[in-house]
């Protein structure tokens, strides 16, 4: 993390087109890679860097009662949902404790409603925001730069940094929730007529958010065909960035069954909870999936499934066992040993059509 | 005699042309290898402690044919052939291509 003062004025356009204006003469935390692109764009209206550390309110286990604390997590969106988690169970622990969050602006709507945050907060924040707080929870790197993250479930570990005993929290409450409004549902249901209408819905994460978690788009196809035979809808969730493949996948379908979600994340997590399956890699989906509790297929090889699914209800997910897999890599480069990943290929189209008809027949049972 | 001196001095210019030619190969040998190690440290950094482990005629294969796809020599299909090739050396897949590993079904919470 960088404490940075920006001398002047400055608009910088985040992750959802969204258009933040940093105000000169201010302090501003951020994290690495963003002030890494702030040297880039304006070097000469960047002032001096106060050592992170200086500033840092480190919480060690204290009584939270009555205190004001801030978590921090810049993404992606299945790293927003364990620090939600997290804190609901804080909030259990220390029902006074007011809880402000900190995300990528991205991020937003998947904090919308959460009952335990009062405020949420747009990275990057401002020095006289951040010292508001008694406490901070400081969350970023703590998957990519962990060992502890390739043993422990996610959920579990975002409550072990909030010095939560999770081995006492019940399975029930490391399940991740997202509150929706009925007024979005019945907007959802106006928007998209289609959602209405009586056939099972399955919906499927294109992509995932990095290409080595990425399953072989083309690869669902068969997938899809075989789910619209068997008089089901589908629903292919992606952002802008995936929108080809999605497109792709619509055409050659050739099927008035299958249909493509690229919308803004809210709307699509709306829609989302109308789906009756999911299938979807080790990304985002899988929690909104989660957290809805609708019956999920996960596809997995960097990493194993029970560090994400431990918790989720009605989960089947397909693990990959090879020489170099689980390797938990992270970032946003493909697998150096092939694009896509060697242990995702490993995952055939009928090994995931065999899978979901058995989720569906477990179901059903 | 003239026409001794003739292939005299044509050997001459052939030895000559072969050493400027040798040499040239050599520059140029010379600046494909570098480039080949500015490409392996920027592109597959990460392979390092595997790459070092494998035969020197095998870490050339990669770097030259990832230099050579870059520039438009190889089709995708000869450079995948060729990753391929190296890929076999990592253990992930077997000798006739296929990728090594099994797939492993988990279920989490059923409800009964």
């Amino acid at each position: 993390m960088k404490v940075i003062n920006v001398l002047q004025d400055f608009q910088i356009q985040l992750g959802n087109s969204v258009v933040k204006t940093l105000y000169g003469d201010n302090f501003y935390i951020m994290s690495d890679s963003f002030f890494q692109k702030l040297k880039f764009l304006i070097p000469n209206s960047l002032g001096i860097e106060i050592p992170f550390r200086e500033i840092y309110n480190q919480y060690n286990g204290e009584d939270l009662s009555g205190r004001k604390v801030l978590g921090l997590r810049h993404g992606g969106g299945g790293d927003i949902l364990f620090m939600l988690t997290a804190f609901r169970e804080l909030k259990r622990k220390f029902p006074s404790v007011e809880i402000d969050v900190a995300v990528g602006n991205q991020y937003i709507p998947i904090v919308v409603g959460e009952e335990s945050v009062k405020k949420t907060l747009s990275i990057p924040i401002t020095l006289n925001d951040w010292n508001e707080y008694n406490y901070h929870f400081i969350f970023e790197n703590l998957i990519e730069n962990n060992e502890k993250a390739s043993r422990y479930n996610a959920y579990d570990l975002f409550m072990e940094q909030m010095k939560i005993d999770f081995e006492k929290v019940s399975i029930e409450n490391k399940i991740p929730r997202i509150t929706l409004f009925e007024a979005e549902k019945n907007i959802a249901l106006r928007k998209f007529q289609f959602l209405g209408s009586p056939l099972k819905k399955v919906g499927i994460q294109v992509t995932a958010s990095s290409p080595v978690r990425t399953y072989p788009p083309s690869k669902f196809l068969p997938v899809i065909s075989h789910l619209t035979e068997n008089n089901y809808e589908v629903y292919l969730f992606g952002s802008e960035l995936q929108s080809q493949e999605i497109e792709y996948l619509v055409k050659q379908s050739n099927s008035n069954k299958v249909f493509s979600i690229v919308q803004p994340l809210r709307e699509a997590i709306v829609i989302a909870s109308f789906m009756n399956y999911f299938i979807a890699p080790d990304s985002m989906f899988i929690h909104i999936a989660g957290a809805f509790q609708i019956p999920l297929l996960g596809i997995y090889g960097p990493f194993r499934s029970s560090l994400r699914m431990k918790y989720f209800k009605n989960a089947i997910a397909l693990d990959v066992e090879s020489g170099c897999s689980p390797c938990f890599k992270h970032g946003m480069n493909p697998c150096p040993k092939g694009d896509p990943s060697p242990c995702l290929n490993l995952i055939s189209s009928e090994m995931i059509i065999e899978t979901f008809d058995k989720l569906v027949k477990e179901i059903k049972s | 005699m003239k026409e001794d001196r003739i292939s005299q001095e044509t050997n001459s210019e052939k030895k000559k042309l072969d050493e400027i030619y040798e040499d040239a190969l050599n520059r140029v040998a010379n600046a494909i290898f570098s480039n080949v190690k500015i490409l392996i440290e920027e592109r597959l950094s990460s392979l390092e402690p595997i790459l070092s482990e494998i035969e020197t005629i095998k870490f050339n294969t990669v770097a030259l044919s990832t230099l050579l796809h870059s520039e438009g020599f190889f089709t995708e299909k000869e450079f995948k052939e060729c990753f391929n090739e190296v890929v076999k050396s990592f253990g992930v897949v077997d000798e006739e291509g296929k990728i090594k590993g099994k797939v492993v079904l988990n279920k989490y919470n059923f409800s009964s």
